[in-house]
């Protein structure tokens, strides 16, 4: 099932000498429980591509459909608080809560009570390998690893079935690697999210049902894996034409 | 959105107390400062008493204060003016006991009389210094210094020596021939008789400590007593004395031009050297002076102010800009999170500003405290600071509109 439909989409930003055509002319789509990877050089638009997905900024021309709504014509906050959650490098954890403060606050925001925030919380960061003892710690005091896994589980804790991540490999060491890709894609195909990552690392796009390449703006397919045409196939209701490079 | 602000405010100690010192700081000084201009309000307000603004009828040359030729109209202009108080007026006569005859009357008036509307209309003379005799007879009411000086009543109060002198007591009545001093429009002055009537002695005085020009008053009548002497005798009323104070010395422009419709005029050091009463001499320029230098300071102090609003607005703008600047990415997770703008900008400032806030209502404390603010500034204050610091504090924070989350958070640190 068609999930995010990208159309045509064009996206160009100004910087202090000259306007940026960031991304030009992409069209796309993402299905259900699958697992996607973005890959492409630095500059190619991946991040930018990701945060229209995300709706923190506005295809300039184009649309991106998600579950047949146009993205522009919705709250965006809202669709980041519902539907689409963003997974970053950087972990991007607030500092100063606690791993379960920083899982609970998507659950307050949504004016969650209190009691069954901390419950949720604690379910969400065991599903995703983390004991008790971290519950309270603070994000300086964890790894990268056990960091990143929290920003999953806040992502999680939204209760959205898209998850965007930003490179969320890309602090860690190849076992915490190992770790949030098994989370990703069990996310994916366990529990029926949309995963969409961006990476530059050739072991995580090895592990993802489809992969596209961004390059100078353009999106091209890389990789269609099997689920990834069966996907399309279900969906167009014909076989799906694949493009070179798959190995599946 | 309140609870999370006070538990940013409390994670964040050490800036939350750095901003919440430099706020207080700021409104122990704005106390300060706003003390300075009520200080200015307040002496202001208080020097009419501190130096009080006295006017005297004089001659056009102002050379002569008393024993002249005041005109009734310049008398009732002076009690009927809204902005003269304390009027201060005496008619100056010469009696002698029983009916007088004859070309030797100068030598049979041997009381220099005044009729006075307050003790104070002559110099050196104080209340204190009639010893009235209890009710006297032929009068309904016992007599006080009050009622004596508002009497219409042929009454007296006279000099003890004299009384002594003539063998009279407190409750006698006298017979007595009074005479007035009549300015001749040729220049000649002559003593004419006025009256003659029975008078009531009220009471006796002992004046210690005159410092009159004239001859010390052996006989004191009511100011209103010797008007009608004048009326009843079918003679023109006038006054040899004229004083008072300014109600409101802030308003001497307004009394001045009252004055001048009344026809008195300015002294001219120039002019003839004669007894009619017409110049009037304000003594204002030690108000005046003060006055001017009261408002130079409060203006001083008042054109500042925009300043102080822009240095608040500027330490609202700084603090805030610099609290802001390690925590960029906290907002940017926010709006990530799907955490509105709006409400995303006002966690922080509410943040910012409940400090302040805090930091304010310390301030305002010590200074009650320790400045003895009123509690009316402190509460303008407040106002103030709070108005100029969260307009600084929104400019600061207002680019966060601008910014790129996902630039921000894509950072890899």
């Amino acid at each position: 099932m068609e999930v995010i439909k990208v159309e045509n989409v064009n996206y160009s930003y100004k910087t202090k000498y000259q306007t940026v055509h960031a991304i030009k002319g992409v069209s796309c789509s993402f299905e259900k429980g699958l697992l996607y990877a973005i890959v492409g050089e630095s500059g190619s638009g991946k991040t930018t591509l990701l945060s229209l997905l995300a709706g923190l900024d506005v295809a300039d021309e184009g649309s991106i459909l998600v579950e047949g709504e146009d993205l522009r014509k919705m709250n965006r906050d809202r669709y980041r608080r519902d539907v689409a959650s963003v997974v970053y490098q950087s972990f991007q954890l607030f500092p100063l809560l606690t791993a379960r403060e920083n899982v609970m606050y998507p659950m307050e925001m949504k004016k969650l009570k209190k009691k069954e925030a901390v419950k949720r919380a604690q379910e969400l960061l065991l599903s995703v390998g983390l004991t008790e003892k971290i519950y309270k710690q603070f994000p300086l005091m964890m790894s990268g690893g056990e960091q990143q896994r929290v920003a999953i589980a806040r992502a999680l804790a939204a209760g959205g079935k898209i998850l965007l991540a930003d490179e969320p490999t890309g602090n860690l060491d190849t076992e915490n690697e190992r770790h949030i890709v098994d989370i990703l894609k069990k996310l994916a195909h366990e529990e029926g999210y949309t995963v969409i990552v961006i990476t530059h690392n050739p072991e995580v796009a090895k592990e993802a049902d489809g992969v596209y390449r961004m390059l100078d703006g353009r999106l091209s397919v890389e990789k269609e894996g099997k689920a990834f045409i069966q996907a399309k196939e279900a969906d167009s209701g014909k076989p799906a034409v694949k493009a070179g490079g798959a190995d599946d | 959105m309140l609870q999370r602000a006070v538990e940013n405010g409390i994670r964040y100690k050490k800036k939350t107390v750095l901003n919440l010192l430099i706020c207080m700081i700021t409104v122990i000084l704005l106390n300060a400062y706003m003390g300075n201009i009520a200080e200015v309000d307040k002496q202001m307000e208080e020097l009419p008493k501190v130096l009080p603004v006295k006017g005297t009828v004089c001659n056009l040359k102002g050379t002569l204060a008393s024993g002249l030729k005041i005109q009734e109209k310049y008398v009732d202009g002076i009690l009927n003016s809204e902005y003269v108080d304390q009027p201060l007026f005496s008619i100056q006569l010469r009696m002698g006991n029983g009916r007088i005859e004859g070309d030797d009357y100068l030598e049979r008036l041997p009381y220099y009389a005044v009729g006075i509307n307050n003790a104070a209309a002559v110099s050196g003379f104080s209340e204190g210094e009639i010893v009235f005799s209890g009710k006297s007879k032929g009068l309904s009411e016992d007599m006080d210094a009050q009622t004596f000086f508002s009497s219409k009543e042929r009454i007296c109060v006279i000099d003890e020596a004299a009384a002594k002198e003539q063998g009279i007591v407190p409750g006698a009545t006298l017979t007595l021939s009074a005479y007035y001093t009549n300015f001749r429009q040729d220049h000649v002055i002559v003593l004419e008789p006025l009256d003659v009537g029975e008078y009531t002695v009220v009471g006796l005085m002992n004046i210690e400590n005159y410092t009159g020009t004239d001859t010390k008053p052996n006989i004191i009548i009511p100011f209103e007593t010797a008007r009608s002497l004048f009326y009843e005798n079918g003679i023109e009323f006038y006054a040899s004395s004229a004083s008072f104070m300014l109600k409101n010395p802030y308003e001497i422009n307004a009394f001045k031009d009252e004055m001048k419709k009344l026809q008195f005029l300015e002294i001219l050091p120039g002019a003839e050297n004669w007894y009619d009463g017409y110049g009037l001499s304000i003594r204002d320029e030690t108000f005046i002076q003060a006055a001017e230098q009261l408002i130079r300071n409060k203006n001083l102090l008042m054109g500042m102010l925009p300043f102080l609003g822009v240095t608040v607005l500027c330490i609202g703008y700084v603090t805030a800009s610099l609290l802001i600047k390690g925590r960029k990415p906290e907002y940017a997770i926010m709006r990530s999170l799907g955490q509105g703008h709006g409400s995303s900008f006002m966690i922080i400032c509410l943040e910012y500003a409940l400090t302040a806030l805090t930091g304010c209502v310390l301030g305002c404390i010590v200074s009650a405290v320790i400045l003895k603010v009123a509690a009316e500034m402190l509460f303008f204050v407040t106002d103030a600071f709070m108005v100029c610091y969260f307009l600084g504090e929104a400019a600061a924070l207002w680019p966060l509109k601008r910014l790129s989350v996902m630039m921000v958070l894509s950072q890899n640190d």
